[in-house]
Parts: structure tokens; C-alpha cells; sequence
């Protein structure tokens, strides 16, 4: 009988132990690993979202202005450079694998935004229905992708964060140890990327 | 174990550091309170346009549950007005679980428009859909300067949109602990017993005179008892007197315009 309420009451001491021990944030690594890898799988769905609407759109713009040849093509050249660059989310704390993700992400924003600028020459193609229904669509994507990347840098900051700081830098060291600092983007969209996709909605 | 204190030491200069950088980087807009369905910060609408429209959202969340705010903002305070909408979206947690939260934001003095689209609607009202009702039903009205008209025109074609878009009332709102859940608990609680113990174990073995600042045991009582505080979000959509989001979020669907 003695024996039955001593194993009672060490249940209870170790559910009372692991309860408390959750308060402590013993969780909290793995919780922000997994938060800032589902931000980032936000992010590369954006970005994805944003390679494949590119076929459309040079598709239409080529319609209205096919000698803008140059331009053209290096979107297309972007494009599929995009498309040769995962970056998986273990690959996170690889500073040279986000980094060039990050450079040919930058490359496809640029080569687009110089394509649109070009496209202001063309009335009958900013009249065209369907060119701006892709330019909805593209400017959306932008900001998803903004909004995206906010959210990763906030994840990212969060979890480096608890790394780094007090009870989470213990866990760190006694059950996480391969747990490693994720890298992040270094600036805001607005100030890395061109100029934001917005006209057609101008006068 | 100096190491560990050390660590410590280091962890407490970086939590400071942290906090203060947090509370830097949340430094974002003001937003204006949520007052009700129709919040105009710059008294654009009549009483009779607000008093209609807030019936009309009222009755078509109680059809659908999907919540659609129209805020006329004072100021965008510098932001972009798509910056602003995600922000305020889920600052006001526009939407159910479901994220069907619809918010159209006007912003007179800045001379913008956006119809921001919640996570669970980006598929019904696309960025085109959105953006063709801005330019189509919104624009005209708001370059003759007839703000209310714009707006009237901008909720209808919203709605009219989302006819249809009817979610089933949730069997999965109140989700009960079943006995299995307990069970697992319980086989999860086992495990950890004895990882912890395990590890416990290895770092007194590794390190003689170091004491767990839990380890310590004073006549059998815990050394103390901490409630987590890593609480989520609760949900409390629909219920009350006064109305609030029912904590649907954002992810910067929708379109802009200006005029």
C-alpha cells in the first residue's frame, strides 16, 4: 500500500516538476526554432508565388513591347537563377547559403522593377486588362513578401534572442546543444530592394 | 561551472540589451482604438452612412462570421498604407480563428485607399478582385470627393464578394481533453522524468558542489512555482457585449490605390 502511494506521489512530483519546468522555457527553443522556420517557409512561398507569375507577365509585356528585348530577358535570366537557389530551413544558420539566396532574390526584385519602369512607355499595354491584373497581383506579392520578411526578422530576433539570454542560453547548453543562430536579412525590403511596383492605380 | 555563470552574467547584459531593442522595434504606428465595425477618425461619414454600414457588417458577419471593419484613418504616420493595414489588422485581430477578416482602410489626408485581405480570404478576394474594386467602385466616387459614396460602394462590392462565403460553425472551438489526451499527457510527463533525471544526474556527476538553483530541496517543499507565461492568444470572437476581433491575422493580401 506504501509502496502504491510513493509511486503516486513521485508522479505527481514529476508532473508538478515538468509543469514547472515549462514555465522555466526548457520549450521555448524549440517553439521559436519552429516559429522562425514557419516564417521562413512564408517567405519562400511568397518569393515562389512571385517566380511564377514572371512567365505571365513577360508573356504580356512582350505583346506590347516586344524590342524592349534586353529588359526582358533579364528577367527571365533572374527568374530562373531564383529558381536553381533553395535554401532549406536547416540551412538557416548557413550565413553563404542565406546570403545568396538573398542575392538572387534581390536580382529577380531588380531586374522586375526595371521592367516596370520600362512598361510606363507602353499606354496601350498599362491600358491592357490582363497586364493589370498581373500588376495587382505583383504588387501584392511584394508586400506579402514584405510582410513575410518582417515576420521572419521578428522569429529570427526571438529565437537568436533566447539563445543568447539567460534561461534559454542554460537549455541551450544542456539539452539544445545544436541548436544554432539563424541568419536573418540584414535590412528592410524598402531599403534593399527597388523601388515598390506601384502605378496603375495612379491617375 | 564558472562557465555557467559567466554565461549568466553575460545573459542578464544580453537580456537588457534585448528588451531595449524590443522595445525599440515595436515602436511602430499608433492605431486608433477599435470603437465599433465603422471607425472614422475624421468624422467623413454621417451618422445615418456609419449607423447603416455597421448593420450591414453586423448582419453579414452573423451570416458568415467574417468580420469587415471600414476605418477612415487621420494619419498614416509615415507608413505605407499596406505596412499600416497589416499592422492594424492585427493589432485590432480582425477575423475569426479562420482569419476572414476584411478591413477596408481610407486615409483622406494621405489620399489612399486599401482593402486589406486576412490569410483565410486571399483566395476568394484576390489582390486583382481587390484592387479592381478600388479602382472600379472606389476611385470614381473618391476623386468627385464623395468619400461616403466610395466607401458605401467599396463594402457593397466587398460583400458581395464574399456571398457565399458561410463557414460552418466550428466544431473544433472548445477543444475538450479527452481521456487519450490525458493519457498521452501522462506517458509525456514519464519521458521527461526520466530525460531530466538523466541529464540531472550527469551534471551533478560532472560537476561536484554545483547546485541546480531547482535542485535544491528545503524539508520537502518546492523551491518555488512558476505558472508559464508563454500564454497563446486567447480567442474571444463573437461573444460579449462590446465587439472586438476574434483574433484573425494578416499577411498583406489585398491591394492600394490613390487618388
Amino acid at each position: 500500500m506504501s509502496f502504491t502511494f510513493k509511486t503516486l506521489a513521485r508522479g505527481v512530483l514529476v508532473a508538478a516538476l515538468s509543469a514547472w519546468l515549462a514555465g522555466c522555457g526548457v520549450n521555448d527553443i524549440p517553439a521559436y526554432e519552429e516559429a522562425a522556420k514557419a516564417a521562413w517557409a512564408q517567405v519562400e512561398n511568397q518569393y515562389q508565388r512571385r517566380a511564377d507569375l514572371v512567365p505571365n507577365l513577360v508573356e504580356t509585356v512582350r505583346a506590347y513591347a516586344a524590342h524592349e528585348r534586353e529588359t526582358l530577358q533579364a528577367v527571365v535570366d533572374a527568374r530562373s537563377r531564383v529558381g536553381q537557389v533553395q535554401l532549406s530551413p536547416d540551412q538557416l544558420s548557413d550565413p553563404e547559403a542565406f546570403k545568396r539566396f538573398e542575392e538572387m532574390q534581390r536580382g529577380l526584385t531588380g531586374a522586375l522593377s526595371r521592367l516596370l519602369v520600362v512598361v510606363e512607355q507602353y499606354p496601350d499595354l498599362k491600358a491592357n486588362q490582363n497586364f493589370a491584373t498581373l500588376q495587382a497581383q505583383l504588387e501584392g506579392t511584394e508586400n506579402r513578401i514584405s510582410v513575410a520578411r518582417r515576420d521572419f526578422i521578428q522569429a529570427v530576433q526571438r529565437y537568436n534572442t533566447e539563445l543568447r539570454t539567460f534561461p534559454g542560453r542554460i537549455w541551450a547548453q544542456i539539452l539544445y546543444a545544436d541548436a544554432r543562430p539563424m541568419q536573418t536579412f540584414t535590412s528592410e525590403p524598402s531599403t534593399a530592394q527597388a523601388p515598390r511596383v506601384n502605378f496603375g492605380t495612379r491617375p | 561551472m564558472r562557465r555557467a555563470f559567466d554565461g549568466m552574467r553575460t545573459g542578464v547584459v544580453l537580456a537588457l540589451a534585448a528588451a531595449l531593442f524590443v522595445s525599440l522595434a515595436r515602436a511602430g504606428p499608433q492605431y486608433p482604438a477599435l470603437s465599433g465595425r465603422v471607425v472614422d477618425e475624421t468624422g467623413s461619414l454621417s451618422a445615418a452612412t456609419r449607423a447603416r454600414l455597421t448593420a450591414q457588417l453586423e448582419a453579414h458577419e452573423q451570416s458568415t462570421t467574417n468580420q469587415v471593419v471600414v476605418a477612415v484613418v487621420k494619419s498614416l504616420q509615415g507608413y505605407e498604407i499596406a505596412e499600416y493595414g497589416v499592422g492594424l489588422g492585427r493589432a485590432w485581430r480582425i477575423g475569426t480563428k479562420e482569419n476572414n477578416g476584411i478591413l477596408l482602410i481610407v486615409a483622406p489626408n494621405e489620399r489612399q485607399v486599401r482593402i486589406e485581405v486576412g490569410y483565410g480570404h486571399e483566395g476568394r478576394i484576390t489582390d486583382a478582385l481587390a484592387s479592381a474594386i478600388i479602382r472600379e467602385e472606389i476611385l470614381p466616387a473618391f476623386r468627385r470627393g464623395n468619400l461616403e459614396e466610395g466607401v458605401d460602394r467599396g463594402v457593397t462590392a466587398i460583400l458581395r464578394a464574399l456571398e457565399g462565403t458561410a463557414i460552418p460553425a466550428p466544431a473544433q472551438a472548445a477543444p475538450e481533453w479527452a481521456a487519450q489526451d490525458y493519457v498521452h499527457l501522462l506517458i509525456f510527463l514519464m519521458i521527461l522524468a526520466v530525460i531530466v533525471g538523466q541529464f540531472w544526474r550527469n551534471a551533478r556527476r560532472a560537476s561536484r558542489g554545483w547546485h541546480d538553483p531547482w535542485g535544491r530541496r528545503r524539508d520537502g517543499g518546492w523551491p518555488g512555482w512558476s505558472t508559464g507565461s508563454g500564454g497563446r492568444s486567447g480567442s474571444f470572437g463573437g461573444s460579449g457585449r462590446s465587439w472586438s476581433g476574434g483574433g484573425g491575422s494578416f499577411g498583406g493580401g489585398g491591394a492600394s490605390g490613390r487618388w
